[in-house]
C-alpha cells in the first residue's frame, strides 16, 4: 500500500535552509515574516544611530530628563504626549486584533522577531531539525563543540549588541560606544546593557514561544477583542474531514475522505506545538507556519491550497463576513479622537519650556545682610523661530529677590542654561519651601511658571 | 506529542509556569509604574530626601526605583498565586472529561 509520501524534512518555517526542494519551502507567510524581522531589527539596531540636526534623532535622555523624537523635544512636563502616544499604540493593537487577529504576535512582537533571529543563527551553525537532533545525540567531538560554541558566541554577541542598542535609546549612544570601547562604561549603563542582553538571550534563545504560551498577558486577553468576523488562522474542517492517508489518485468522494492527508506537518511546524485542526486555541500566535506547510502539501498532492488559511468564523460557516462592526467602529472612533487630541495639543504647546534645577552642590548659602541664597540652573527652551527676550520673576518665600540679571535672550529654537541666584531675607528663609519661577515674554505676557524648592536653615 | 523542531523547547511544569508568569507580569507592571512615577517625579528629589550624597545620579534613581517596584509586584503576585491556590487538586479524570 503506497501512501502519498510526504517528505517530512522539506516544509517548515524553521527549516527553510539547505533543503532539497527550496521552492516548496518558501511559503508566502514565512517570507512575509522574514521581511518583517529584517525591517524591524534594522529599525531597532540603526535607530540610536540616526541623527537629526546634529543630535541623536531618537533619544530618551533619562539622565537629562529630555526626550528627543526627531524634530520634537519633549520634557517631563510633556508626559501627556507620551501617555497619549502609548494609549494610541494600545488602541491600535486592539483595532488590528479585532480586524485581523494576532498580526502583532505573528509578525511584529519583539519576542517573535528575536526568536526568529536566534533560530536563524541556530540553523546556520547546527543545520536543520534532523541535523540538530542528530548533533544533540552525538557524543562530544571537535565538530560538535565548534558548532555549539559558534552558536553560543553568536547568540551572546547578538544579545550584547541588542542590550547596547537598547540602552542607546536612553543614553547618548556615541558616548556609550566610546565608553564601552574604552571599558569605562559606568555602573548603571553597563548593568542595563547586560540585563537586557541576558533577557534577550533567555527569551529568544531558550524560552521562545513558551513566553507566548504561558507568560504573555496579551495572549490571554486577545480573545476578548475577537469576534466571529476576526481574521484567524483556521482549518477548514468541512473540507478536510474525515482526514486520513490515501493512495495517489484516490477518488475522495467515493472513498468518503476529506482533503486532509493527515501528514501532521501543520503540527510539526507549529512553534507552540498545537494542532490547528482542533480549532482556534489561545496558544496560536498566528505565525501561519501551518498555512505554509499545508499549502506545500496541497500542491504536492494536487489539491487546492487553503485547507488551512486566514479566514473568519463566519466565513467558515458559510455566512458573510462583515468588516465594519460596532467593535471596529468604536476602536476606530477612539483612535481618531485620540489622534486628533494628540495632534492638536502638540500643535498648541506653549512656545517656551522652562526647567528649574536646584543646584545640588550647596543646599543654601548665608550671604550676610542679603539673607539666604539658593542657586538654580534654569533651562529655557525657546521653541519659536525668532529670538525672544524673557523676563524672570520669583514668588513664594516672602521678600525673595533675584540677585542675578532677570532678563535673558534666547536664540530661536534653542535652549540656554541660565544660572540664577535667589536671595531671601533671614526671617522668611526657614526650612524648605516652594518657590515659583515665572517667565514672561518681554511684551509682559506671563507665559509659564515652574515650581522648585528654596531651602534655608532649619528653625533656630 | 509532536513538538516543534527545537529540542530546547519543552513544555514547562506548573511551577515553572507560575514562576515565569509572576516574574514577567510583575516586570511589565513595574516598567509601567516606573514610567509613570518618574515622569512626574525627578528621582533626584527622592535621592535628596533620602541621602545627602550628590554623587548619586538620576540613573541610579531610575534603576533602584524600577527594582523597588518589581520586587513589590513580585511579592504581591507570588502571595496572590499562593493564596488563591485550590485546596485540593481535581481528580485527573474529572479534568479530562471536562475538556
Amino acid at each position: 500500500m503506497s501512501e502519498v509520501s510526504i517528505p517530512v524534512e522539506q516544509v517548515g518555517l524553521y527549516r527553510s535552509e539547505g533543503k532539497i526542494y527550496p521552492r516548496e519551502v518558501k511559503g508566502r507567510y514565512a517570507s512575509l515574516r522574514k521581511l518583517a524581522v529584517v525591517v524591524l531589527l534594522g529599525l531597532f539596531y540603526f535607530g540610536p544611530f540616526l541623527t537629526w540636526s546634529s543630535r541623536q534623532a531618537i533619544l530618551f535622555d533619562l539622565p537629562a530628563r529630555k526626550f528627543y523624537l526627531f524634530g520634537l523635544t519633549l520634557w517631563p512636563q510633556d508626559f501627556l504626549y507620551l501617555a497619549l502616544l502609548l494609549i494610541l499604540a494600545a488602541i491600535s493593537l486592539f483595532f488590528f486584533t479585532a480586524l485581523a487577529g494576532r498580526l502583532w504576535c505573528g509578525y511584529a512582537c519583539p519576542q517573535t522577531v528575536w526568536t526568529e533571529a536566534f533560530v536563524w543563527i541556530e540553523q546556520w551553525f547546527e543545520g536543520d531539525r534532523s541535523k540538530r537532533m542528530k548533533l544533540d545525540k552525538a557524543p562530544m567531538s571537535m565538530a560538535k563543540f565548534w558548532r555549539k560554541a559558534g552558536k553560543q558566541v553568536s547568540w551572546i554577541t547578538l544579545a550584547l549588541l541588542t542590550g547596547f542598542c537598547f540602552v542607546g535609546y536612553f543614553y547618548p549612544v556615541r558616548e556609550l560606544a566610546a565608553d564601552m570601547v574604552a571599558f569605562e562604561l559606568g555602573g548603571w549603563a553597563l548593568f542595563w546593557v547586560l540585563f537586557y542582553a541576558f533577557a534577550t538571550y533567555g527569551n529568544a534563545g531558550f524560552m521562545r514561544e513558551q513566553v507566548c504560551k504561558y507568560m504573555c498577558p496579551y495572549a490571554r486577553f486577545q480573545s476578548s477583542m475577537f469576534d466571529r468576523d476576526t481574521l484567524i488562522i483556521t482549518y477548514d474542517e468541512r473540507r478536510g474531514e474525515p482526514r486520513g492517508g490515501r493512495r495517489r489518485g484516490t477518488d475522495r468522494a467515493a472513498a468518503g475522505i476529506g482533503d486532509c492527508v493527515d501528514c501532521t506537518l501543520c503540527v510539526q511546524v507549529c512553534p507552540t506545538g498545537i494542532d490547528i485542526r482542533e480549532g482556534l486555541q489561545y496558544e496560536c500566535i498566528a505565525c501561519a507556519a501551518c498555512i505554509d506547510a499545508c499549502n506545500g502539501v496541497m500542491d504536492k498532492v494536487g489539491y487546492d491550497r487553503g485547507l488551512i488559511r486566514y479566514s473568519t468564523e463566519h466565513a467558515m460557516n458559510g455566512q458573510p463576513t462583515r468588516i465594519l462592526r460596532l467593535r471596529v467602529i468604536i476602536y476606530s472612533l477612539l483612535l481618531a479622537i485620540l489622534a486628533g487630541l494628540f495632534m492638536t495639543s502638540l500643535a498648541t504647546r506653549p512656545p517656551v519650556i522652562m526647567d528649574v534645577l536646584k543646584d545640588r552642590n550647596a543646599l543654601y548659602r548665608d550671604v550676610g545682610r542679603a539673607g539666604i541664597q539658593n542657586t538654580y540652573r534654569l533651562h529655557v527652551l525657546n521653541k519659536q523661530s525668532q529670538p525672544v527676550r524673557y523676563l524672570l520673576t520669583v514668588s513664594g518665600p516672602e521678600g525673595a529677590t533675584i540677585e542675578t540679571p532677570v532678563a535673558i535672550d534666547v536664540p530661536p529654537e534653542s535652549m540656554v542654561e541660565w544660572p540664577v541666584a535667589v536671595n531671601v531675607p533671614h526671617e522668611s528663609a526657614i526650612g524648605g519651601q516652594h518657590i515659583v519661577f515665572s517667565l514672561a515674554r518681554d511684551d509682559g505676557q506671563v507665559m509659564i511658571s515652574e515650581t522648585s524648592r528654596f531651602r534655608g536653615p532649619a528653625i533656630r | 506529542m509532536m513538538t516543534s523542531d527545537d529540542s530546547s523547547v519543552v513544555d514547562w511544569s506548573r511551577d515553572t509556569q507560575k514562576l515565569a508568569v509572576i516574574a514577567w507580569v510583575s516586570f511589565l507592571t513595574a516598567a509601567v509604574m516606573t514610567l509613570v512615577c518618574f515622569a512626574f517625579v525627578d528621582p533626584l528629589l527622592i535621592i535628596d530626601a533620602l541621602a545627602d550624597d550628590n554623587s548619586i545620579g538620576r540613573e541610579a534613581g531610575y534603576s533602584v526605583g524600577f527594582f523597588f517596584f518589581w520586587i513589590g509586584c513580585l511579592v504581591s503576585s507570588w502571595l496572590t498565586a499562593r493564596l488563591i491556590r485550590r485546596k485540593r487538586r481535581w481528580p485527573q479524570r474529572v479534568v479530562e472529561s471536562t475538556r
